[in-house]
């Protein structure tokens, strides 16, 4: 028996139990879904364990051989992914607890919630394009429901916005994968990529990458497509928006970019550098836009929801770079800005919580009687902006040294002037929210709300200051497996009979 | 040329750079064993030297230690180098045990010793070394450890410190540039160099001046004297004694000597000769006036130790063989005569607690070595026969009329001089009278002598003061200076000092008997009459400052004063003034600058910011309108 099918299959068993569950115990529905994200957490640790060792772990369903079947490739970028995942729907599970109490339905929550984790984790462990749309398309419904949860009108509208914008681009996907369908025959990743190195970079081959481009930009929320994004963060419950913005976007846009532009279309910035620069373009114009729009914005988390549309741009330089160090600050940047934005959201939750609110100007002096909201929200502030020794800026130190490396000085310069937009309207959150005076007595975290978030900002401040491991057992691996190219192929072909 | 120690063989040179910092450092950190190892340190310095100055006496010692980036790190000792160490040490020796009472028991006492120690062995390493770069970092050193030991004083001292650091820095950044365009220009900072360079180009004038600048800068003359007086009244009375008065006098002075004969010869250059004489006589002159009317007896002194230094100046800048050992001369004598009336006055301060003319007075009979030591000294730097100060201002005469073959200056100069003696000898009749004659206030009745270790130093200056005038040709001319100096001196003018002594001793005698007969320590007293009022006999005490307070009226005069009072003369003055001028201009130009582009770009982005906002509408059709408008952007860039 394998671990990989256990990524997707154990919550997706959960979803289905999760409403049995809550007829026997209420509190069971969130014991359960905590400890399955939690067990999620240790099976992706072992993943990484074992990427180490072999560089592609191959799954073959139903053992059928690969291109007739559908086969899972594990290798040590879904290995990241899945860290991340597990970690962020974890932290969002345990914060979920107290925050939920004022909703009613929690079972549809938990289970949409479940359905969401197995979505994504089926997307960075697959290796067949049909499969990756399908758990998309899982993962996104679902989401597109956990926004609606709160059903006033706003979050229905946002979920309805987000809905459309989102489903414009799956089935942009859907068409892409059609035609490469029609062109190769073949749905594995694998199968498509040695067909198309055969086909050769037609029009063709153009058209049907610019639409997957497009379908995962919407996803991944790039300006200009990232219209969605600020209505649909501040709509979602706080531990959706952790999730939605912490890892979702970077499961549905940019790892599945990742995947199919590197490993499938074996594109490199040295053949091609115009696709690339058309990357750094689009992650320039995120970071600016979105940035500048956050430093207006008046709503906690809605400015949060335009910083995590303005950061995503800086990933997008990263593989935009495309050399070894720009690729491992992208990744190390889904990993550092999952963490970041995911307890900045919580922290959101936590004040939202004690508050009811998340208007900026009626919020004030927080600092003083919820210290751990507060002192998690520097931490994963001062994380995002890049100072040292917190992950962010290991993130950002990359991105900048691949920049200078591969001779792009003024993107490096560029890059770093940006940030301090970053610094900006964060420092606008911390002095209305947590400095100031405050205005009447307010609620403090629950403890479980808190430990969340302490979970979170420990692992910001381990994994900044013990880099060095984490760059070279998990980000580096995972750079050197995009960087591959088209050898993924040769992988999972040769990796067929590897059972674990 | 080397002693063994622990079976090394080390050469006397680096002895007397390295003991001193090595015995100041182990004393810093071992409080307890401070005063053992200060003594062995300064004791056996003291006795290295004098082997080293025995040695200059026959040879000169020229070594090359190494070569790095093509500046030579050398040795170079001769009989000039030679005396000034030995005098350096024998300085220290004595400030030392002077210190022993005096600074005992003082905060930051630690520190006094380290930095006394440090400055030795900078002082000797300028001294010793054969190569402007490395004269260079030990002069830097001199710096620092100027401001570290300025900086044991009251509380105030951090202000004089950083005052003297400041001037003293600016002017060694000057040399450094006057350095380099010497290394530049000759390809080597080595002295001496041989033929000297002659000053006939203009990059050569620049260097000297340069360098002459750090010089002079470092012995006190004007305008560049302006730290002495503001330490004076902070600092102890040694650290006066040991830095300005007779280290930094030694070194400057020796610098000068070096520059002005060894390195270039500026005796075929008039316009030069004319200038350092003038820097002379003005020094003198000024610094002198404001002695006259300081009522602060440190600060009066502070100015006659920038006064003396005109002398040198003039002396070595007459250019003439009689006037250059003139100015040597005086250097030594100074910095004798000059440490003595520091310690002197450090004795009364140390006992009566205060250096305030107007508080003290009549402590002769209370303190009577203290007013041996003064008194001598007084007279030796007013040039009274047959004292040293008399010799060596003499030497400078006879320099300044030969000049006069040259020159139709030599008269103002020669004027100056002697102008400035008398004024020197007026000033110091204000400050004995203060201290130790007339009328003694009440409250310094319980005075009592100095302690010994405090007595000692003063009294073997004064001693010296009497040799080195009595028998001026037997012992420091002929072993001293003149083989420090290149050419062969000849004297002109007639001076006897053996016979003089003898008359001098006679008036002497005629003097001791007029004093036991007459009432000289007992003031006269007699009412004084104002109007039929009676006056408390302590108001009606008649105190030295005033003697002279008519001068400070006189018009004319007064402006002067008041200006020099007010810090016009004062080159820290106009340095802060640029500074403050500069930073007018950082602060009004720059700095709005700054904020203008700051609020601009600040609203710039803002308004930015609020377009991009409104840009979010909220209206569906519109954002799926950029999503279309965004994919076709792409899918024509990447198709086309």
């Amino acid at each position: 028996m394998s671990f990989i099918p256990l990524f997707f299959a154990l919550p997706l068993i959960t979803a289905f139990l999760i409403p049995i569950l809550g007829k026997i115990f209420k509190p069971l529905i969130w014991i359960v879904s905590t400890l399955v994200s939690f067990v999620l957490f240790i099976i992706s640790l072992y993943g990484i364990a074992v990427t180490q060792e072999i560089p592609m772990v191959v799954y073959k369903m139903g053992n059928w051989p690969p291109p007739l079947g559908i086969v899972m490739a594990f290798d040590s970028f879904s290995a990241v992914t899945v860290f991340v995942i597990s970690i962020i729907s974890f932290t969002s599970c345990l914060f979920s607890y107290r925050f939920l109490s004022r909703y009613t339905g929690q079972w549809k929550f938990y289970t949409l919630l479940m359905l969401v984790i197995a979505g994504m984790m089926g997307i960075s462990i697959t290796g067949d394009l049909f499969n990756m749309f399908v758990f998309l398309e899982i993962a996104a419904i679902a989401s597109y429901a956990l926004v609606a949860f709160g059903i006033d009108a706003k979050e229905l509208e946002a979920a309805f916005k987000y809905m459309v914008m989102g489903e414009i681009g799956g089935l942009t996907f859907l068409l892409s994968i059609a035609l490469l369908y029609a062109k190769t025959s073949t749905l594995n990743l694998a199968d498509i990529s040695y067909s198309l190195q055969v086909v050769g970079h037609t029009p063709f081959f153009w058209m049907i990458l610019g639409m997957m481009l497009f379908a995962f930009s919407i996803k991944a929320g790039l300006v200009p497509f990232h219209s969605w994004v600020p209505d649909a963060y501040p709509a979602a419950p706080a531990p959706i928006s952790s999730l939605l913005a912490g890892i979702c976007t970077k499961v549905f846009g940019i790892y599945t970019m990742a995947r199919i532009i590197f490993n499938v279309f074996g594109l490199t910035r040295a053949h091609d550098p115009m696709f690339f620069n058309i990357l750094i373009g689009m992650g320039l114009l995120s970071i600016a836009f979105a940035g500048l729009t956050a430093l207006n914005q008046t709503d906690y988390k809605r400015l949060l929801a335009f910083s995590s549309i303005s950061q995503v741009g800086y990933i997008l330089i990263g593989f935009g770079i495309g050399n070894f160090y720009g690729i491992v600050g992208a990744i190390f940047y889904i990993l550092a800005h999952g963490f970041a934005k995911g307890l900045l959201f919580l922290t959101s939750g936590s004040v939202v919580y004690a508050t009811s609110t998340s208007d900026l100007k009626k919020l004030a002096g927080l600092g003083e009687r919820m210290p751990t909201t507060a002192w998690s929200f520097r931490f994963g502030g001062l994380s995002l902006v890049g100072i040292p020794p917190l992950v962010g800026f290991f993130a950002k130190l990359f991105i900048i040294l691949g920049a200078i490396k591969a001779g792009f000085l003024w993107l490096a310069v560029l890059a770093i002037l940006l940030s301090i937009l970053t610094l900006a309207y964060l420092l606008k959150i911390e002095n209305s929210v947590f400095m100031k005076k405050r205005k009447s007595d307010t609620k403090r975290a629950p403890f479980t709300m808190r430990i969340g978030m302490v979970f979170l900002v420990v692992l910001i401040v381990i994994i900044g200051i013990g880099f060095q491991p984490v760059m070279d057992f998990i980000v580096g691996p995972a750079a050197h497996a995009l960087l591959r190219g088209v050898e993924y192929a040769n992988l999972v072909f040769s990796h067929v009979l590897v059972n674990f | 040329m080397s002693i063994e120690l622990f079976g090394f063989e080390i050469a006397i040179y680096y002895v007397v750079i390295l003991l001193p910092v090595v015995a100041g450092l182990l004393g810093y950190l071992i409080d307890r064993l401070r005063t053992e190892f200060d003594f062995l340190g300064f004791f056996f310095t003291l006795f290295f030297s004098i082997k080293l100055f025995i040695v200059t006496r026959t040879e000169v010692i020229s070594e090359t230690i190494a070569t790095f980036a093509g500046i030579d790190f050398r040795i170079y000792l001769d009989s000039l180098a030679g005396f000034i160490i030995l005098f350096n040490a024998i300085f220290a020796f004595l400030i030392w045990m002077y210190s022993l009472k005096a600074m005992s028991k003082k905060p930051r006492e630690r520190f006094y010793y380290l930095y006394v120690a440090l400055t030795l062995s900078a002082a000797n390493g300028v001294v010793i070394s054969g190569n402007l770069i490395p004269l260079l970092i030990f002069w830097n050193v001199l710096v620092f450890s100027l401001y570290g030991i300025l900086m044991v004083g009251k509380n105030d001292s951090s202000f004089a410190a950083r005052k003297a650091v400041t001037i003293i820095g600016v002017s060694d950044y000057l040399m450094m540039l006057g350095i380099v365009i010497l290394f530049s220009k000759i390809g080597s900072a080595n002295f001496p160099t041989a033929p000297t360079i002659l000053l006939n180009d203009p990059w050569f004038i620049t260097s000297y001046l340069l360098i002459m600048i750090g010089a002079i800068a470092k012995a006190g003359a004007m305008p560049l004297h302006t730290w002495i007086p503001e330490s004076a009244k902070v600092v102890p009375a040694s650290t006066m004694a040991y830095i300005p008065a007779s280290l930094d006098k030694l070194i400057g002075i020796y610098l000068l000597v070096r520059v002005s004969y060894f390195i270039f010869d500026i005796s075929g250059s008039m316009s030069i000769r004319i200038l350092l004489m003038v820097i002379g006589s003005v020094t003198i002159i000024a610094a002198v006036g404001m002695a006259m009317i300081q009522k602060e007896a440190m600060r009066l002194l502070s100015f006659h130790a920038v006064s003396q230094v005109g002398y040198m100046v003039l002396g070595i800048g007459t250019g003439i063989p009689i006037g250059i050992a003139g100015g040597l001369f005086h250097m030594l004598n100074h910095s004798i005569y000059k440490a003595c009336l520091f310690l002197s006055a450090g004795s009364v301060e140390h006992r009566a607690r205060t250096t305030d003319l107007d508080s003290l007075g009549g402590l002769g009979t209370k303190m009577p070595i203290t007013l041996f030591t003064f008194i001598i000294s007084a007279m030796a730097i007013s040039g009274v026969p047959p004292l040293n100060g008399f010799f060596s201002k003499w030497m400078i005469y006879q320099g300044i009329v030969a000049f006069g073959k040259e020159s139709n200056l030599w008269p103002i100069f020669l004027v100056a001089a002697m102008f400035g003696s008398v004024l020197t000898l007026a000033s110091f009749l204000k400050i004995s009278h203060s201290l130790f004659l007339g009328e003694r206030p009440k409250q310094l009745n319980k005075v009592k002598e100095a302690r010994f270790e405090m007595v000692v130093p003063s009294f073997i200056l004064a001693l010296l003061c009497i040799a080195f005038g009595v028998f001026a040709y037997q012992i420091p001319l002929r072993n001293l200076i003149y083989p420090a100096l290149p050419f062969k001196i000849v004297e002109t003018g007639i001076w006897l000092p053996t016979l003089a002594t003898i008359l001098m001793i006679v008036g002497i005698i005629i003097g001791v008997i007029v004093f036991l007969f007459g009432t000289a320590m007992k003031p006269r007293r007699s009412r004084v009459f104002i109007g039929g009022e009676v006056m408390d006999e302590e108001t009606a005490r008649i105190t030295g400052p005033n003697f002279y307070s008519s001068v400070y009226t006189i018009d004319m005069l007064d402006k002067t004063y008041r200006f020099g009072e007010g810090g016009a003369f004062d080159f820290f003055n106009y340095l802060n003034g640029a500074a403050n001028g500069f930073a007018i201009v950082f602060k009004d130009v720059i700095n709005r600058l700054i904020n203008a582009l700051y609020k601009y770009i600040g609203t710039l982005v803002r308004a930015l910011g609020s377009l991009t906002s409104t840009l979010h509408t909220g209206e569906l059709y519109n954002y799926v309108g950029w999503i279309f408008l965004g994919g076709i952007i792409i899918l024509l860039l990447l198709v086309l």
